[in-house]
């Protein structure tokens, strides 16, 4: 069985025990939609706009919470490769950090931004960047020391030897920790605008909770959930099996 | 004629008493005793010695990647400071970066040093032309063979046209059909090009089938306790009776400084 096949039934699967729960009656129709309510109520979000706008709103914050976390995380990572006292300092810092679910930042960004953008991006940030930084350091320390090695007598200096072994080298290392902190982003964005009621995908799930539209939130989910296998799928999955496979820690499929 | 009628004055690389110290849990121990030692234009040296003895110590020192605690190393008279792409290393496992074909590794030396993209591809080329792998130039490092990778190695290291070229124990890692495959072609890529040589192992018969010359480094402290010059015309074969008398004398030579490097091994396990 072709790998699409069998996520093909796998989706047929959910939905069909989806519809069957439903038919059961155990629980009404307006607690737990029936898949076709999930459906028409997505019609109507995409009709009125109000997925789009959403949308919009989303993605604008994710790029930029991504970006910043991306390349902050990186730069950390790096100056924590590259200095051991750095990183016995910082280290114990970023990791415990790490650990932390970052939305427990968000009163505290509240006080310090106030109920603005601010606060959203300082959440997902928080939550993103550790990761990043942890994975680019640990990538960069587990690079094979020859590497360094042999491009520093073929003449490589300072500059060169980041940008054309370092940074190569460790970019199966560095793929992965992007992939980590944008799901980790993306999580920490989500609970953020749950609360932080101003457009986006977490306000149209609150709104459907005050609304007590089950099939609301329902939809919105599913786009939620689409939009974190399609980013992770086209984009993470992909770019890293491409990458690892011409290391040759993959056999091509 | 393997040399050049009139040799020049200076040798190639000279040792002048380098010195090393390491420092360990049980105190200093002296790794390197005033080693000196002298390379002519166009030789093929073979530094041979049991592990431990500090034969890496000293290839590193040379290469520019260690710093002695005293004396010298001079390239053509000049103090060396550093690694430079004058003294290219072949590494025990190549070293090769995997996110280049075979041709872009090659081509990395030079790229570094801005030479024009023709002349690159071109330099590149003939040098994989010379390790007989032209044809798997665009081949990714994962894809090659033991044997194969170590060749894209020599030939990333020719093409930058080193004054030397350092080989640290480069077939080790390789199975001894392949390794003795490799010997052929080293000494005849060797005799092809008059690269000066220097060849680090512990491997007594690799050592004398390759070297003009074989400097023996004695274990802790290492010090060169003999030099033996080896005068057997090119390509040499691996059961050559000659060389077989001077295998048996050195590694009854070799055999008490093994002992004591295994011995201490043990010790410290």
């Amino acid at each position: 069985m072709a790998r699409w096949q069998a996520s093909a039934l796998s989706a047929a699967l959910l939905l069909l025990l989806w519809q069957g729960l439903a038919w059961t009656g155990v629980w009404p129709r307006y607690v737990f939609p029936w898949p076709e309510d999930v459906v028409l109520t997505l019609w109507r979000l995409v009709a009125t706009r109000e997925l789009a706008v959403a949308l919009l709103h989303t993605l604008k914050r994710i790029s930029l919470g991504f970006a910043l976390s991306a390349s902050g995380g990186l730069l950390l990572g790096l100056c924590m490769a590259r200095s051991r006292t750095l990183s016995d300092i910082l280290g114990p810092m970023v990791q415990g950090l790490q650990s932390m679910p970052s939305i427990c930042w968000y009163p505290l960004a509240i006080l310090w931004f106030g109920w603005n953008e601010r606060a959203l991006l300082f959440v997902t940030v928080s939550g993103a960047l550790f990761a990043i930084a942890a994975a680019t350091e640990s990538g960069v320390r587990n690079i094979p020391p020859s590497y360094v090695r042999a491009a520093a007598t073929m003449g490589a200096r300072g500059w060169q030897l980041y940008s054309r072994v370092v940074l190569p080298a460790a970019l199966p290392s560095l793929l992965t920790g992007m992939r980590l902190g944008w799901s980790f982003a993306w999580r920490s964005l989500m609970a953020a605008e749950l609360l932080f009621l101003n457009l986006g995908f977490g306000h149209l799930l609150a709104m459907g909770r005050d609304l007590a539209d089950a099939a609301q939130v329902m939809a919105v989910i599913v786009v939620i959930l689409g939009m974190g296998v399609l980013v992770d799928r086209a984009c993470f999955s992909r770019v890293e099996r491409a990458v690892r496979r011409r290391f040759g820690y993959e056999m091509s499929a | 004629m393997r040399y050049p009628a009139v040799r020049p004055a200076q040798p190639e690389l000279s040792l002048c008493s380098v010195t090393k110290h390491f420092e360990t849990r049980r105190g200093r121990i002296k790794v390197l005793d005033r080693v000196s030692l002298n390379v002519r234009r166009g030789e093929f040296l073979c530094l041979l010695g049991p592990s431990g003895c500090g034969k890496s110590t000293l290839f590193n020192i040379i290469a520019g990647l260690e710093a002695p605690d005293a004396g010298e190393v001079l390239v053509e008279g000049e103090p060396v400071a550093g690694p430079g792409p004058d003294r290219v290393v072949v590494f025990q496992d190549g070293a090769l970066f995997p996110w280049l074909t075979a041709l872009g590794n090659v081509e990395f030396g030079l790229s570094l040093q801005r030479i024009p993209r023709d002349e690159r591809r071109e330099r590149a080329m003939a040098a994989l032309e010379l390790v007989r792998l032209a044809r798997f130039a665009d081949a990714y490092i994962h894809e090659l063979s033991g044997g194969m990778r170590q060749r894209v190695a020599i030939a990333r290291a020719l093409a930058l046209e080193p004054k030397l070229l350092l080989m640290d124990e480069p077939f080790a890692a390789l199975d001894a059909q392949t390794r003795n495959i490799m010997h052929e072609e080293l000494q005849r890529i060797w005799v092809r090009t008059g690269q000066t040589i220097i060849f680090v192992t512990h491997n007594v018969s690799e050592a004398i089938r390759l070297g003009d010359r074989v400097a023996v480094l004695s274990f802790r402290p290492g010090t060169i306790k003999r030099e033996v010059a080896i005068h057997r015309p090119r390509p040499r074969l691996a059961d050559d009776p000659h060389l077989m008398e001077i295998r048996t004398f050195l590694v009854r030579d070799l055999r008490s400084d093994a002992e004591t490097a295994v011995e201490e091994e043990l010790c410290d396990g």
